[in-house]
């Protein structure tokens, strides 16, 4: 029997990968996405140049073979401050992300299952937190905390958690609602069984790419307040505070806020377009009955 | 065990739905009783209580009033712990399996849920094998998933689950009207030789008289909420004592039933 289904689970697998190669957004995203982290886990071993070296002889150098993007105003390789800036760019999505799916998804279950009264405290809690100024919430925070990563991260993570909860809630009620979950219950499956078993496998596509979305959010959100001083601070290479202190230098050397710039746009735009692939292939595999 | 007490019981129950605005009442007052080897037909149009009658008896919907019993024990209003041994003995067919399978899980996981949850004793993967071939599906049916199957495939599939925990009833409920008309047939017939081989006690839930004819030894008649009248099939089909149930045989046509009859 577990060959047999080692078997069938690797014919699965690769029908998937077909479906996956010939979805263009999910191809170009995923493309994106790995180069933005493959830079990340390179910039862990290998810089140019130390990120925080400064060269007070090449300050606001121009593109040259020596320092492919230039050099900032304290004679910093741009490159590799960029290719160290992707760290703290994914790190804040992967964290905000999480945040947001940890409290948000086990609150849209719980009103989902519950109902009633729990079900009117998650949403009303989940609408007061949606209404709530994000940008007000991060200037607490960072009032609170002190600016620093971290602080972007937990803002940016609790603003995204209403939409957890609405994505779940509303995908977990369908299978609730649906036959076989009644028929779980007449073999006696309980409440937890079924939203285990039942509910988030049925779910999880949609969560998976509602996360990718965020992500990219997150990232663009991050940089936002690196920029605003309220998250990464200097010197600590985030592409949000570059395009930041790159703004006062930009009559003299314009491309110093442009390459973080460019960043940005790859890994928003990639993490964006696997989302919208990776729902894209969700609708294909529900519309693909018997 | 004795065969007095019915293995499945209705006592007085009614089932009201409320909504912020009314009040629909789906079963008043219903009382109805199955004894052990019995095979009933309940039957009414569309919204006369019937599928939430299957939801009662199986303890899957509380009744507003009365009480449903397994064998003189009350099963409604308990919890779901104290059920365990109700959901071996008392099982489920639904109306459409395009619905009532898992899209996400291998049938081999579609059949061994009921096993696992219910903690049935044995091999999993003999049983599931047992199951497959007592619906006449073929055993690499296992690895595949519900939407690599037709209606009628994925109807056997629903049914093996039902009969996983060797159940002594089995509530069908509307088990073919979702199916292609050139399949109803092999269900029913299926149906019929599986409640035959396992000694199963039926509860048969249709709008369709010739099925239920072809099936059932007893029929129970609801319209709108109530029971209207029960009784053994034969004489129903021959002095229907109520004026609903005279409609709902004439809307049987003749020479199908016959044919069905002939099985």
């Amino acid at each position: 029997m577990t060959v047999v289904v080692v078997e069938a689970a690797g014919a699965r697998s690769r029908a998937g990968l077909w479906r996956w190669a010939r979805n263009p957004s999910a191809v170009v995203g995923g493309t994106l996405v790995g180069l933005v982290v493959l830079t990340a886990l390179v910039s862990l071993v290998w810089t140019p140049y130390p990120p925080l070296a400064v060269d007070p002889s090449h300050t606001l150098a121009r593109p040259s073979w020596a320092h492919l993007f230039g050099t900032d105003e304290y004679g910093r390789d741009v490159l590799s401050r960029v290719m160290a800036g992707s760290r703290i760019s994914l790190y804040a999505g992967v964290v905000s992300v999480l945040v947001a799916t940890a409290v948000g998804v086990p609150a849209g279950l719980l009103a989902a299952e519950r109902g009633g009264i729990p079900a009117q405290v998650v949403l009303r809690l989940s609408d007061i937190l949606y209404a709530f100024p994000a940008l007000l919430a991060a200037i607490t925070l960072s009032a609170a905390l002190g600016a620093s990563t971290t602080t972007a991260m937990l803002a940016i993570g609790i603003a995204f958690i209403p939409v957890f909860v609405r994505v779940t809630r509303s995908n977990a009620l369908v299978v609730l609602g649906s036959d076989y979950v009644l028929a779980a219950r007449a073999y006696g499956r309980r409440p937890l069984a079924i939203l285990r078993r039942h509910v988030l496998p049925n779910i999880a596509t949609t969560v998976i790419a509602q996360m990718s979305l965020l992500f990219s959010l997150a990232i663009l959100a991050e940089a936002g307040l690196d920029y605003l001083g309220l998250g990464t601070t200097p010197p600590t290479a985030s592409w949000g505070n570059m395009i930041e202190t790159g703004q006062t230098y930009l009559s003299q050397d314009p491309l110093l806020s442009v390459w973080p710039g460019i960043a940005i746009f790859v890994a928003v735009l990639g993490f964006t377009l696997l989302g919208e692939g990776i729902a894209e292939l969700r609708n294909a595999r529900l519309g693909r009955s018997a | 065990m004795s065969s007095l007490v019915p293995v499945l019981e209705a006592r007085g129950v009614s089932k009201s739905y409320r909504s912020r605005h009314r009040s629909v009442q789906a079963l008043d007052g219903v009382s109805l009783a199955v004894p052990a080897g019995a095979t009933l037909g309940v039957v009414g149009e569309s919204g006369s209580g019937k599928s939430t009658l299957a939801r009662l008896l199986l303890a899957l919907d509380q009744p507003t009033e009365g009480t449903v019993l397994y064998r003189g024990a009350q099963v409604s209003g308990r919890r779901e712990r104290e059920l365990v041994e109700f959901r071996r003995r008392v099982q489920i067919v639904f109306q459409d399996p395009m619905s009532s399978l898992d899209p996400r899980m291998r049938v081999y996981d579609l059949l061994a849920e009921p096993l696992r949850a219910l903690a049935v004793p044995g091999d999993q993967g003999e049983r599931v094998a047992e199951l497959l071939a007592s619906v006449e599906l073929p055993a690499d049916a296992a690895r595949r998933y519900p939407h690599q199957f037709s209606g009628g495939q994925r109807q056997r599939i629903a049914i093996a689950r039902a009969l996983g925990p060797s159940p002594e009833v089995l509530v069908a409920d509307e088990p073919v009207s979702a199916l292609d008309v050139s399949v109803r047939a092999q269900i029913l017939n299926l149906l019929a030789s599986l409640v035959r081989d396992f000694n199963l006690t039926l509860v048969f839930i249709s709008h369709d008289m010739a099925v239920v004819r072809h099936l059932c030894r007893s029929v129970a008649v609801l319209y709108r909420g109530h029971l209207v009248e029960t009784g053994p099939t034969h004489q129903i089909y021959r002095s229907p004592q109520h004026e609903y149930t005279r409609e709902l045989l004439a809307a049987v046509p003749r020479v199908r039933t016959e044919r069905v009859r002939a099985h």
